[in-house]
């Protein structure tokens, strides 16, 4: 959907921002980018929306060229997040959300009523919230308010510029969920800067790390983790490595799952009820909740045709994760 | 207090005149710095080049002193409302254009980043963002600007501009608290007024911002054209008149009854009288008979054929007990006694005024023709001070009386020159703050003695009867001691361009109430 080719760009003539990049950014994926500060990947965010101009190279959006028409027609249906948020604070919060779709020139009744679906879609009361003006607003809220101000013309793209880094960490990891699920449900093709690695193994199906400008590997978390293409990925890595691995590990991975496969928690949180585990989440989210659980024989059922095939405790988890992670060093398969 | 109440109860009408002319000049020149200024402050943002460059020149404006300022104005717009009105705009100009600067960089940059990347143009981010986010901070600019205008508009009367000023200056000429008051008190309300009602505005401009805006701007431009159309209109003819002529006995007052007629004033500085004469802003003068611009203007001096003005004999005063303890020092003054005719004054003037002479040069070559003494040049601690009018001749005659003490007694001399006004002086003289300055000799009747008509009348203008009256009563009344009169007499003439008074055949005072009168 979204390609890069090639793209360059050097600021004051000798200082090369963003080095020979392309890549291409598939419909309805979430894709990230991701290195220290300095490496260039703000910039290649901002030139998505022509808020900086490539020095050379180009950039498609759905094969045509981002150069094709004027800049604010381009970034009117872009929807950008970015860690200030930038609210404008002479605004309601429904001015601010309307922002877009009164630039676009919808009518009254239709950008109020977006206004209050979106406040919802984000978790804002829009009887509360409406009429507030954003000083008044927590950092979380105000974040949220200003995804429901990208998301107003359900633009087909949304550029986000480390939409959760001015958050402290409770909040963040709250919306970044949130956002995670939402996203899920409303199919947007996504660009996400982030210097936080777990936010971006996290949110992305696959990352584009970056080292001063120059790519240093596009792929899944998955890839990246167990395939590093360079030794700059490797070490990039290293620090968080065990953390990273279980996050990007299912609990699908490490079982032979069927089609009438159930998994659910031993014991229950209350009797005569099943607690249902989605097969899609990461071994660090089960061991997590596990630990919360904080039972001493917990464990994880799995079922296939209401047979028991397998009894799963925190230690034969980790067992497991540790033969499946030798299996794709050696198959080279991935997930 | 009393005193006060009265002379505003008097004088409402007047007030009230120079009230509306003192708010026209503020509004207007504000109106102009604010359709300037806030673009110009826009400007400077987009361009980062030009803002340190811009921002710097409007500092420095603002740097210069204003009474200089207006003196700038002089050459390039004369005088009247055009030249104050282009003054108030150029100091009004730093507070709004830095303010629109500022205000529009202190919007945060995430706030423009976000603007920009939702697809707002330029235009739109600047109406709907960085103007309305600024407003409060480019507001408090324009209220700074309106109190720095209110001030900075009563020096405006200088220059022949109208406005509260012209009472201040007029009571500071006559040494007149009360009427300094009459004019420093309403400009100092109009100043706490606007700062009031403006910060109402300023702390509601989110709500207000619209309609009061609107408002305020059409009631801004209403009273300002109003107000500066008063100042500019009117095509009979006008008399330029000096603030003390204005108050004296042998003043204007007693002119029009002398003469039986009325025209309207303009007020201002007697060293611009000439100027506002030949650029047309007056038809008639004020002036003095030994000017030497009268002559190098074309100017006509109009006959007092009624015989209203008394002798002014140019003689110099001192104190009694200062005179009796330095005969000495009244020797070397009286060297001058007789020396100097109207003809040799007005030659004198005009080297000063027209050739760009300094009074110091101009009297010491006199003197040195006259065969005195003029090597001896004391630098020490002055033990006497002369005084004297803001006149040139009377620099002159300072400067002579300067060089022949010092020359022809061991005494170190100061100069107290340029003194606004008779009473000013007059009054140091008798606090003992100066010892010597030149006074002439219908000044001492009508200002500083002021007898009965019966008396003026008896004196009948004969110059040596009034002389001696006026020596005498001095002596009598304030222990001061005429010396012997140096020779000119420098009379109050009133005066027209030559080609205008020859175009009405006006030649004398006379005509030229005929004239007014048809």
């Amino acid at each position: 959907m979204i390609r890069l080719q090639n793209v360059t760009k050097t600021f004051n003539s000798d200082t090369t921002a963003v080095d020979n990049i392309s890549f291409h950014v598939k419909e309805g994926e979430t894709f990230g980018l991701v290195g220290t500060s300095g490496c260039g990947k703000t910039t290649t965010l901002k030139m998505i929306n022509r808020l900086i101009e490539p020095t050379s190279g180009t950039i498609t959006i759905n094969g045509n060229s981002i150069t094709s028409q004027e800049p604010q027609k381009l970034r009117r249906n872009i929807g950008y997040v970015i860690q200030d948020v930038g609210l404008f604070p002479h605004y309601t919060i429904e001015q601010n959300i309307s922002t877009v779709p009164k630039l676009l020139e919808w009518n009254e009744r239709r950008v109020q009523s977006r206004s209050e679906e979106l406040l919802e879609m984000v978790g804002l009361s829009p009887e509360i919230f409406s009429e507030r003006f954003p000083e008044s607003l927590s950092g979380g809220q105000q974040q949220r308010v200003g995804l429901a101000r990208a998301l107003a013309a359900d633009p087909s793209i949304i550029l986000m510029d480390e939409p959760f880094g001015a958050l402290d960490p409770i909040t963040k990891r709250q919306i970044r969920t949130e956002v995670s699920k939402l996203f899920k449900q409303i199919k947007k093709t996504i660009v996400l800067v982030t210097h936080d690695i777990f936010e971006a193994f996290e949110m992305c199906d696959r990352l584009c790390l970056l080292d001063e400008g120059k790519m240093q590997q596009i792929g899944t978390p998955k890839e990246l983790l167990f395939h590093p293409a360079s030794d700059f990925v490797d070490s990039f890595l290293a620090s968080n490595r065990f953390q990273l691995e279980l996050l990007s590990i299912t609990i699908s991975n490490i079982l032979e799952l069927k089609e009438n496969s159930e998994l659910y928690w031993s014991p229950p949180s209350e009797k005569d009820q099943q607690d249902d585990i989605q097969a899609d989440k990461s071994l660090y989210e089960i061991l997590e909740e596990m630990e919360q659980r904080n039972h001493e024989n917990g464990a994880i059922i799995h079922r296939i045709d209401g047979r028991v095939a397998d009894s799963l405790s925190f230690s034969d988890l980790l067992n497991r994760f540790q033969s499946y992670k030798k299996d794709l060093k050696i198959g080279g398969e991935d997930g | 207090m009393v005193d006060f109440w009265n002379f505003v109860i008097t004088n409402h009408a007047e007030l009230l005149d120079q009230t509306g002319e003192h708010v026209g000049l503020t509004f207007v020149s504000l109106l102009i710095a604010v359709i300037i200024g806030i673009p110009l402050g826009v400007i400077a943002t987009r361009f980062k080049s030009i803002s340190s460059p811009v921002l710097g020149a409007v500092g420095i404006i603002q740097t210069i002193p204003s009474i200089a300022l207006l003196g700038f104005m002089l050459p390039l717009l004369g005088i009247g409302a055009l030249p104050a009105i282009v003054a108030l705009f150029l100091y009004a100009l730093l507070p709004i254009v830095r303010n629109t600067y500022s205000g529009i960089e202190e919007v945060e940059s995430s706030v423009r980043e976000s603007a920009r990347g939702m697809g707002m143009t330029g235009g739109q981010i600047l109406r709907k963002v960085e103007l309305p986010l600024a407003s409060p901070v480019i507001f408090a600019g324009i209220r700074t600007a309106t109190v720095i205008n209110v001030g900075v508009a009563t020096l405006c009367a200088l220059i022949g501009a109208g406005g509260l000023g012209e009472y201040i200056f007029r009571g500071i000429a006559l040494n007149n608290s009360v009427m300094i008051m009459a004019g420093a008190l309403p400009a100092a309300l109009l100043a706490l007024g606007f700062d009031f009602v403006l910060g109402l505005v300023e702390r509601n401009i989110s709500t207000l911002m619209k309609p009061l805006s609107y408002g305020l701007a059409v009631v801004v431009i209403f009273v300002s054209l109003y107000s500066v159309s008063t100042v500019f209109s009117e095509d009979q003819l006008r008399i330029g008149v000096p603030p003390e002529f204005l108050e004296r006995a042998d003043g204007f007052d007693g002119l029009q009854k002398h003469y039986d007629f009325d025209m309207p004033v303009v007020e201002m500085n007697a060293s611009l009288m000439y100027e506002a004469l030949q650029n047309g802003r007056v038809d008639v003068a004020v002036g003095y008979s030994t000017d030497g611009r009268i002559e190098a203007f074309d100017l006509k001096v109009l006959e007092d054929d009624k015989r209203y003005f008394p002798p002014y004999e140019c003689a110099p005063v001192v104190r009694q007990d200062f005179a009796q303890q330095n005969p000495d020092i009244l020797q070397a003054i009286n060297k001058l006694a007789g020396t100097i005719d109207t003809e040799t004054m007005i030659r004198l003037n005009s080297a000063v005024d027209h050739k760009g002479k300094d009074e110091r040069t101009v009297a010491e070559e006199f003197l040195h023709q006259k065969g005195f003494e003029t090597d001896i040049n004391r630098q020490g601690d002055p033990e006497m001070l002369i005084g004297g009018k803001l006149q040139t001749e009377q620099f002159i005659l300072g400067h002579m009386y300067r060089i022949l003490i010092e020359n022809y007694t061991d005494l170190d001399v100061g100069l107290r020159l340029g003194l606004a006004g008779t009473q000013i002086v007059f009054n140091a003289l008798l606090n003992d703050e100066i010892q010597l300055y030149p006074e002439y000799t219908g000044t001492g009747l009508h200002v500083l003695l002021e007898p009965v008509e019966s008396t003026i009348d008896s004196l009948g203008n004969n110059a040596q009867k009034v002389y001696r009256y006026v020596a005498n009563e001095s002596q009598q009344q304030f222990d001061i001691r005429w010396l012997e009169p140096v020779g000119f007499e420098n009379t109050y003439v009133l005066l027209m361009r030559s080609k205008q008074a020859e175009k009405l055949g006006i030649e004398t005072i006379s005509d030229l109430a005929r004239f007014l009168n048809q």
